[in-house]
């Protein structure tokens, strides 16, 4: 477990940055206002994002591609996702050797969760400051927590 | 009578154009990904912009943006050439790709095994004469449970090395040969075709390769 | 006089409409859940971009034998190139484009933004540039100052989340369903507006941007401490982002560099009768006049696209059919990335 303050948010974006491959699927959970998005922002800044990264609630899957960011990624929001066969039809494994995942509300793809996922859970500790949970496949041995 | 075949379901981009059933003009690449940019582009080079009465289009199972956007592509252009739209499966097309290519392999099983994505091949079994058995999303450790000897498709030869036995032609789908796809593998209905079950329980206990990963 | 044929797939609406440069709508088609059975049959899946897929081209043709027009008839094809859910904007400019080569027109590629930006100028013909425009959608939340077709100037955004996300995250929460726009102005209209403390994040600062998440957060907290009534919850949550936009707009008006012809307001939030009313006011008390497209304009639609395409053929834009669709597409691309909105400080 880590707890950081909000105001630490970019250091441990660069680091879980730093830690990433190319086929990682990095799932983010936590309630409402937890800091979802405002992790995965702060791990695409540290990735060579300049621009903005808006939220994926609307569009559920945001794309970056090179040269904006060092590494291919998926920020995607399943928050609106009420079925888990509708994962299907947003194509996010279409390319999934190449590029990371970055997914808010994991849950929602119930068994279609992939196996080499790494699961982050936000919990509140208090209102400036947050705990995270990993919870750490295989594929991520040696890999967490991040240095 | 001229007809337009799209194939955008797989890392391939091709296309024919056949007249009265002679090859007129073709285009083949392996791009991965960009179909959507490339392919009306790449069907203006052809003779006549690619105007045809009857347009063939793959419908899956593969990418999932690919064979939207060639269905997509199919039906704008019947619209404006007032033609008529027919789908075909990718394992369909891969086996005729495969049996032109290779005048052995007629009469023959074949096992379609091309890249499903998400770590997983899409394997289809095909009988020398019947129609081809429904494609299926399986983790290559289950996929190698088919006894096939003959493996065809963009996943042949690493399915081959995996299993230890058989033999792989690897090759990705033209659609100069889609002739030779049998006339009754050809439909009307132009869905999509999904190879992880669409109406799968989300919490259902997974069974050997259908709707994804088990843990 | 030119028709232009519009497609629109940009999030879960799949709409085609045909206008003309006289600002008449001869068809507009729309596939949602609720009449996606009427051309296709079966219940259409929330996202799908299947959907889609199979949906757009019956909608084509669905218009085209509305305004009793063959597709030659038609002078340019426009399609949103996004912002988007990119696999539904694929399938879109993926049809625009062979639609527009099949029949031989030039294809206009359309900013979703865009179209909402313009779309006032399809019903309000006296409407000139330039003008202040509040736009405000599920996927947005900017000031943009519109000098013209093609040149808009951010004034103001979001630096978290959308106002329309608020409505729809708030919906879900308080269990009124999806689209949460109307939901929870539906249960608003039960609730008192004053019963929930509610932060206004940003009230009175500076610059004119705006700021939602805490306001989500602080519904949460308000429904899980069981104190209050759902329906108070939505109404206080819909007083508290009527006051922000309020708040914010005034600022930006109060700031602005340029004379504006009329304040505007578009995206789906403007269809809340509440929050039209108090930019309405909000505009009489500066003296300038107020437009806002009717309420089938202001939620995604296809003959939005078919009138910003329109201008843009007019002003000689037009676009290869090799162009890429774009999941992200900020409409003024000289904009200063805002604190917060991308990366937060």
């Amino acid at each position: 477990m880590i707890e950081y303050g909000l105001d630490e948010i970019g250091l441990l974006g660069k680091r879980i940055a730093r830690s990433l491959q190319p086929g990682d699927v990095v799932g983010l959970t936590g309630s409402l206002g937890a800091g979802k998005t405002t992790l995965a922002r702060a791990i695409l800044a540290a990735l060579g994002l300049e621009g903005e990264a808006p939220s994926p609630s609307f569009a559920i899957v945001q794309p970056y591609a090179p040269p904006e960011v060092t590494l291919p990624v998926l920020h995607v929001d399943l928050y609106r996702i009420e079925d888990a066969a509708e994962i299907d039809e947003l194509g996010l494994f279409d390319d999934s050797a190449h590029q990371v995942l970055l997914i808010e509300w994991p849950e929602r793809m119930g068994q279609r969760v992939p196996a080499e996922m790494l699961n982050l859970t936000i919990d509140f500790a208090d209102e400036a400051r947050r705990r995270l949970t990993a919870t750490v496949p295989p594929a991520w041995e040696g890999r967490w927590p991040p240095q | 009578m001229r007809r337009l075949v799209i194939e955008t379901a797989t890392e391939a981009l091709s296309l024919a154009l056949f007249e009265d059933g002679v090859l007129l003009d073709s285009y083949d690449a392996v791009i991965g990904r960009g179909h959507a940019e490339q392919l009306v582009p790449r069907i203006a080079e052809l003779p006549d912009g690619g105007r045809a009465d009857e347009i063939h289009v793959d419908l899956g199972p593969g990418s999932f943006t690919g064979v939207r956007i060639g269905i997509a592509a199919a039906r704008a252009l019947a619209i404006a050439w007032g033609a008529e739209v027919l789908g075909f499966e990718t394992s369909s097309l891969v086996a005729a790709t495969a049996r032109a290519l290779d005048r052995d392999l007629a009469g023959q099983a074949l096992l379609v095994v091309m890249e499903g994505g998400h770590g997983e091949w899409l394997a289809t079994p095909i009988a020398p004469t019947a129609t081809p058995a429904a494609t299926r999303s399986l983790l290559p450790a289950e996929a190698i449970a088919f006894d096939h000897e003959v493996v065809v498709g963009s996943r042949a030869t690493e399915f081959v090395a995996l299993r230890g036995s058989g033999r792989a032609c690897p090759l990705h789908p033209s659609a100069r040969y889609a002739d030779m796809i049998d006339g009754m593998l050809l439909g009307t209905k132009l869905a999509p075709l999904y190879a992880r079950a669409p109406d799968a329980t989300p919490m259902a206990k997974p069974t050997l390769g259908h709707e994804g990963p088990s843990a | 006089m030119t028709i232009i044929l519009g497609i629109e797939s940009s999030c879960d609406e799949t709409a085609v409409a045909l206008v003309t440069s006289e600002r008449e709508i001869l068809s507009h088609k729309l596939a949602t859940q609720e009449d996606a059975h009427r051309p296709y049959g079966g219940v259409v899946p929330e996202i799908a971009a299947r959907a889609h897929a199979e949906k757009i081209a019956p909608l084509v043709e669905a218009a085209l034998a509305d305004a009793g027009l063959a597709l030659a008839e038609v002078d340019a094809i426009a399609a949103t190139a996004g912002p988007g859910l990119i696999g539904g904007v694929m399938v879109g400019l993926v049809t625009g484009k062979a639609l527009a080569h099949g029949a031989g027109k030039p294809l206009v590629a359309v900013n979703h933004l865009e179209g909402h930006a313009l779309s006032a100028r399809l019903t309000d013909p006296d409407l000139q540039f330039p003008y202040l425009l509040l736009l405000v959608s599920g996927g947005h939340c900017q000031l943009l100052a519109v000098e013209g077709v093609g040149r808009y100037r951010r004034l103001a955004t979001t630096i978290d989340d959308a106002a329309g996300e608020a409505f729809d995250k708030t919906a879900k929460l308080l269990g009124l369903g999806f689209p949460g726009g109307p939901a929870v102005e539906a249960a608003a209209r039960e609730g008192d507006p004053t019963a929930v403390p509610l932060p206004r994040p940003l009230l009175g600062s500076p610059e004119p941007h705006f700021s939602f998440a805490g306001l989500k957060s602080a519904v949460m907290r308000a429904a899980q401490s069981g104190d209050y009534q759902t329906n108070d919850i939505a109404a206080s949550f819909q007083q508290a982002v009527v006051d922000c936009l309020v708040d914010r707009t005034d600022k930006a008006l109060k700031g602005l560099d340029f004379a504006p012809s009329a304040l505007v307001m578009a995206g789906g939030v403007a269809a809340n009768a509440i929050i039209r009313t108090a930019l309405q006011r909000l505009s009489a008390d500066h003296g300038l006049a107020f437009v806002a497209p009717p309420l089938w304009l202001c939620t995604d639609n296809g003959a939005m696209i078919a009138w910003a395409g329109g201008e843009r053929f007019a002003a000689g834009l037009t676009d290869p059919l090799d162009i890429a669709a774009r999941p992200r597409w900020p409409l003024d691309t000289a904009a200063d990335s805002v604190r917060g909105a991308g990366v937060k400080a």
